[in-house]
């Protein structure tokens, strides 16, 4: 899972701890999801997307395409 | 001279597990010292069986409630850090204890046993036997999670 959360922390000049105590995380889960060795749960991810307030896909987005969608 | 980091640079989640650490360690030498202070005024609390499961049932049941309280409180890659060592950890710690245990009745011919029970004889009354071998299991398990616990963490750097 592809993300922007460090360039989102870096518009705001935050710290990955500052980031980590607005989400009630440890700076630890910050840098992982950032160099993307972790995908964050849901609950998770629709906070840091509130935070920034973004739709989540404007923060998270997946780089498998091979599901396309059942309308389409 | 503590060996406690100033709490207020600490993330939430981390003021939490220090404040968890520190009550279970606080409970915990408070336990020490009213089973050394009942000792020194010759009150054994250890002397019947009854008394030793008792005592054994009670740190047990005190060690699932702070892991318990521990586990809530850390956040969830921690938490994930736990699952994956407990899977993973387990697993190979049964897979080395299985090994232990179909290879055991050839082991004497390399390890010597009465070392080991020799060892834990003090703390294991007539029990020795069973007690070394639960002792084993616990040391195989915990290492082997240990090892798992930090391996997920050297991947997720």
């Amino acid at each position: 899972m592809k993300n922007r959360l460090r360039v989102l922390r870096a518009e705001r000049a935050w710290s990955q701890a500052d980031l980590a105590e607005h989400l009630g995380v440890s700076r630890q889960t910050v840098n992982a999801i950032e160099v993307e060795k972790y995908d964050p749960s849901l609950p998770l991810a629709f906070k840091i997307a509130r935070l920034f307030s973004l739709p989540i896909e404007d923060v998270f987005h997946d780089d498998d395409a091979s599901v396309t969608r059942a309308a389409e | 001279m503590t060996i406690a980091p100033d709490t207020r640079t600490l993330s939430a989640p981390r003021r939490r597990q220090w404040k968890t650490w520190h009550r279970g360690l606080l409970a915990s030498l408070l336990a020490g010292g009213v089973y050394g202070f009942t000792s020194e005024l010759g009150v054994e609390i250890l002397k019947t069986p009854f008394s030793i499961i008792m005592v054994a049932a009670v740190v047990v049941i005190f060690a699932m409630i702070v892991s318990v309280i521990w586990m809530r409180e850390i956040d969830e890659l921690a938490r994930e850090a736990h699952y994956v060592a407990w899977f993973w950890g387990g697993s190979t710690g049964l897979a080395i204890l299985l090994f232990l245990m179909l290879a055991a009745p050839a082991l004497p011919a390399f390890v010597d046993f009465t070392v080991v029970e020799r060892a834990v004889a003090p703390f294991a009354g007539e029990g020795v036997s069973f007690f070394a071998g639960v002792m084993t299991s616990i040391i195989v398990l915990t290492l082997c999670y240990g090892a798992w616990w930090i391996f997920f963490w050297l991947r997720k750097r």
